[in-house]
């Protein structure tokens, strides 16, 4: 055999095996992290794997090169191959493994921006809702300071009462079971807020929707009537169940119901009616829909509503419909904003009940904070 | 009116809880106390049998506590109105205060400033029915009086000397003073300076009647 034609065969292994595993390599970054609009899930193999893979693939280049430099030793011994070939096999090894190297840190960072992501969308999910927190500082006040006004009067009557010469005992005990009841209503209304300022990991448990509205309208009812604005719920006759993060649908539900009052903020009191209804448009679906009766959305804004930083309130930030739709869509559901035929804005999302979402596992939610 | 009858208050909430510990307070502090869930509730309920006050949430289903406040404004029978406000602002109390009422209170109140103004609104309501009684009294002693004495009335307490009347009324001296003596007697004026005061009394009473029928009538035509 001619020494030309080997060492034209082994540098052409040697060109075809790097450009192999620069695919191989380029495939397993592209593939492995994938972060689809609006939907926050890492797709692809598990870290795991990706992790064993490239291991394996370094070694596999690592081999490849040590074979091919050893072949090259071997022919140099047999005086059939000059030290420049040495040289060029050692280089492609070096240059391999710096291109290796490269992928893998860029694999990384790329890992990390995506994650970042998903931590600066929970942190602005968290943010909203302490914005609504805020927003809803004189209702809270109000839940808090009703039991609170009773147990002070309860107290200071017992004591009244006590300095009777004969006091009813029967009146004192009934008033400590009172004071006992509201002491337990104003830490349940703490803990509610608690819950919804709380910086959490979502969770995914079965949920009763209906009982989930009816807090939401219990919580914004005092801050409603301070503006003069009736809520009128119309649940579907059955119990929907869904399954989900409570604290994040709550938000969903605030949000809407909120954007619905500032709606009718100049509007006659007559007409500043907010309708929440649920419903079930198709099985395995259950539909909430919050509509306000102002004046509705100009053509225009309907497309950008759900869009990040658009907003049509003089003080608004743009953020909170853009994450009611994330935290749906993370759901499994979508959310659609339109005006009513009959006038006002009508906010419409869908979200899967547990059995649908049992059956088709379409909830890609992931723990530990990652989705917002 | 005596002050050994208890005042009532009418506690108008609709937290069940809130409404049962304000009467219990109340009721041990030595107040009769009715109860009512609403401001409907109590504007189908409340007919005004005694001295006492409201006492009175903002913010309740329904009507709010402002909106049944500026409703009794239009009555003369109308109750003094202690606010008690579980979420208050200052344009709140402003409205409420500026309408007249006695008090604005947010819970939790102290009970000590619970009394005081509950206290200080009994003492304006029977302050009130006092000067209406004695209004009333006034109006019907005048009514009492024939049309020659309210002549005889008008012109004395207009410091004109009785021989003046005399001529004016084309009647002797001597029967105005018989007539001064029956308007004496009628009013319950036991010297000459109590029928001056009863005039001026008089005189507020009418300004203010006539004051209430034109705010009436204003209403009237604002609604």
């Amino acid at each position: 055999m001619h020494p030309g034609d080997d060492t034209d065969v082994m540098s052409a292994l040697g060109r075809a095996c790097l450009s192999r595993m620069a695919t191989l390599a380029s495939k397993l970054c592209d593939a492995s992290v994938r972060s689809r609009a609006g939907r926050f899930t890492i797709r692809g193999p598990s870290t795991a794997f990706r992790r064993i893979a490239s291991g394996a693939l370094l070694f596999c280049a690592l081999g490849v090169s040590v074979a091919t430099a050893a072949d090259s030793v071997e022919q140099q011994a047999a005086g059939a191959l000059g030290h420049w070939q040495i040289v060029g096999v050692i280089v492609l090894v070096v240059l391999q493994g710096i291109l290796i190297t490269a992928l893998l840190a860029e694999r990384r960072a790329r890992i990390k921006a995506v994650a970042g992501n998903l931590e600066q969308r929970a942190e602005l999910a968290h943010g909203s809702r302490l914005a609504i927190v805020g927003q809803l500082y004189a209702s809270i006040a109000h839940e808090i300071n009703q039991p609170l006004g009773a147990i002070l009067s309860n107290a200071d009557a017992a004591e009244m009462m006590l300095r009777e010469s004969a006091p009813d005992i029967a009146e004192v005990r009934a008033i400590l079971s009172d004071i006992r009841k509201d002491g337990l209503r104003a830490s349940e209304v703490i803990r509610h807020v608690r819950t919804l300022a709380r910086k959490r990991q979502v969770e995914s448990v079965p949920i009763d929707l209906h009982a989930l509205c009816e807090d939401i309208l219990h919580l914004v009812a005092p801050d409603a009537e301070r503006r003069g604005i009736t809520i009128r719920a119309h649940f579907a006759s059955q119990v929907q169940m869904v399954r989900g993060d409570a604290v994040y649908l709550q938000q969903v539900m605030l949000n809407l119901v909120m954007n619905a009052m500032d709606a009718l903020a100049d509007v006659p009191p007559a007409q500043a009616i907010i309708e929440v209804r649920t419903s079930s448009p198709r099985p395995g679906e259950v539909e909430v829909s919050v509509r306000d009766h102002g004046s509705g959305v100009p053509e225009p804004h309907l497309r950008r509503l759900f869009d990040s930083f658009f907003s049509t309130k003089a003080h608004g930030l743009g953020l909170g419909l853009s994450i009611v739709r994330s935290i749906i869509e993370t759901h499994g559901g979508h959310v659609v904003a339109e005006n009513h035929p009959k006038g006002g804005a009508l906010f419409r999302f869908t979200i899967p009940t547990v059995q649908a979402a049992r059956d088709t596992a379409a909830i890609p939610m992931r723990p530990a904070g990652k989705a917002a | 009116m005596s002050e050994d009858v208890p005042a009532i208050v009418h506690v108008i909430d609709d937290d069940e809880s809130m409404r049962t510990a304000l009467a219990r307070l109340l009721g041990a502090a030595g107040f009769s106390v009715r109860t009512y869930a609403g401001a409907g509730d109590f504007s189908l309920t409340w007919r005004d049998d005694g001295p006492g006050c409201i006492l009175l949430d903002v913010c309740m289903p329904g009507p709010s506590g402002l909106d049944l406040q500026r409703a009794l404004a239009q009555r003369a029978d109308a109750l003094p109105v202690v606010f008690l406000s579980g979420q208050s602002d200052i344009a709140m109390s402003v409205v409420a205060m500026k309408a007249g009422a006695v008090d604005f209170l947010s819970k939790p109140v102290e009970t000590d400033a619970l009394l005081a103004a509950v206290r200080a609104a009994v003492a304006r309501d029977r302050a009130r029915r006092e000067l209406l009684a004695r209004n009333r009294h006034i109006l019907a002693c005048y009514a009492s009086l024939s049309a020659r004495e309210r002549q005889v009335f008008a012109q004395v307490t207009a410091g004109r000397l009785h021989k003046q009347i005399a001529d004016e009324l084309g009647t002797c001296e001597r029967t105005i003073k018989a007539h001064r003596a029956h308007v004496m007697e009628k009013f319950h004026a036991h010297t000459f300076v109590d029928l001056i005061r009863i005039a001026g009394e008089l005189e507020s009473v009418k300004a203010m009647e006539s004051a209430t029928d034109e705010r009436l009538a204003d209403v009237a035509t604002c609604t």
